[in-house]
């Protein structure tokens, strides 16, 4: 028998595993592509305020790839952009929320702080499809 | 106008001092006059890329993989010739623009492999064919080593989830002749391989063809494999000097002790465009 609390034990292991799962990558770049490695920080969108960690990475046809991952749901990237005349970014990412419904999120922000392996940081404007807030994230 | 001088140029600088207003400069020009020594070799017949018994020096004093400056190859190609992908010339613009402020070798982190050869204070080359290894030792920056196989060992697969990606990646060689040929992947993406800026990924693969073709000359070439950085493989060398007095001008010829993290104050004297 599955009681509540067991249920969230579940949910919440299932999350740490898939936050692990994006870590073992070897997602490390502080010297190499700006925008690949781990990020993580927070949307400000209709005024709820929403942790998200965004795993990025390069393939060797510059295709660059990642997941969004928020509130223990990981949400593919179906495009990333880097402008290297400002460092502007461009992110799309469609999935699914927990209760299967669709999540579309459109992402444009700036990096800053760009030569920097510890302090580099990317904010700007995250559209949800409903709304269109805030973020920021910062490189782990 | 901002002027950066840091540890080691700091070093160099007194060191250039010494090494022109010693009695050991004219004794250096008379060691550049005599007949070239021939290049040394092991009991094994190997070409010795380190130090004789009974001999003194370390190398030092080397070029850059692209330019063609001092003791830059002639072939290198020039900055602007470089294939880099647009994102990591635009890095490299940056890093230029900013002074290279943000270099994490000034920071006493490790170089790239071809950094620590191009780093002051100089470094040698350990071979020990009974246990298949060569060891390069660095006295500039955090004083690392270097340990290359040289027991036919593949390079490790870069996008096994278990490989442990490291600052100075996985070594293997293998002699071609007289010449050492070391290939090098799995890095860890913290470093700027080489002196210039040069910015890279991954996907790095490095081929350094290194040979000694008299006792006083190591040759060092390099190809950059890096389809994430670079839109082609691309190559380029310098000559590495035979040192025969130790930085400070005494005849000991040996490396000398020099940790970069000793009372380093540099780093918060950084400045650049932002």
């Amino acid at each position: 028998m599955i009681n509540s609390s067991s249920l969230i034990n579940r949910q919440t292991l299932a999350a740490v595993f898939i936050i692990l799962l994006g870590f073992s990558y070897p997602l490390f770049s502080q010297e190499g592509h700006p925008l690949v490695g781990s990020w993580s920080g927070d949307r400000l969108v209709n005024d709820k305020n929403t942790r998200v960690l965004v795993l990025l990475d390069l393939q060797p046809d510059q295709e660059i790839t990642g997941t969004i991952i928020e509130n223990g749901v990981r949400i593919p990237l179906s495009d990333v952009t880097l402008d290297p005349q400002d460092w502007s970014v461009n992110i799309s990412a469609v999935g699914e929320d927990r209760a299967g419904n669709t999540l579309s999120y459109k992402i444009q922000g700036i990096i800053g702080n760009l030569g920097s392996a510890t302090q580099r940081n990317i904010s700007g404007t995250w559209d949800d499809g409903t709304d269109t807030g805030s973020f920021r994230l910062q490189r782990n | 106008m901002v002027i950066r001088v840091s540890t080691n140029n700091l070093l160099l600088l007194i060191s250039l001092f010494f090494f022109i207003t010693t009695p050991h400069a004219s004794a250096q020009s008379a060691e550049d006059s005599a007949p070239v020594r021939p290049t040394p070799r092991l009991a094994n017949g190997q070409v010795n890329l380190g130090l004789e018994p009974g001999q003194k020096g370390f190398w030092g004093s080397s070029g850059r993989i692209f330019d063609r400056r001092g003791r830059s190859h002639q072939s290198n190609l020039l900055e602007e010739e470089l294939p880099l992908q647009p994102w990591a010339r635009a890095l490299l613009e940056y890093r230029k623009a900013n002074n290279q402020k943000d270099d994490p070798h000034a920071r006493c982190l490790p170089g790239g492999i071809t950094r620590q050869i191009q780093t002051v204070n100089g470094f040698e080359i350990l071979q020990h064919p009974e246990l298949n290894r060569i060891y390069l030792v660095f006295a500039g920056g955090p004083h690392t080593w270097r340990m290359i196989h040289t027991d036919g060992r593949p390079l490790p697969d870069i996008n096994d989830p278990d490989l442990i990606p490291t600052y100075l990646g996985y070594s293997t060689a293998h002699w071609e002749e007289d010449t050492l040929v070391v290939e090098t992947n799995g890095f860890n993406e913290k470093t700027w391989f080489a002196s210039g800026s040069l910015p890279s990924t991954r996907y790095l693969h490095l081929t350094e063809r290194i040979s000694r073709p008299d006792f006083e000359t190591l040759r060092y070439e390099l190809t950059v494999d890096d389809p994430g950085a670079y839109t082609q493989t691309w190559s380029g060398g310098f000559d590495v000097a035979w040192n025969w007095t130790s930085w400070d001008g005494s005849e000991l010829g040996e490396l000398h002790e020099y940790f970069c993290q000793d009372n380093e104050r540099d780093v918060q004297h950084f400045l650049g465009s932002e």
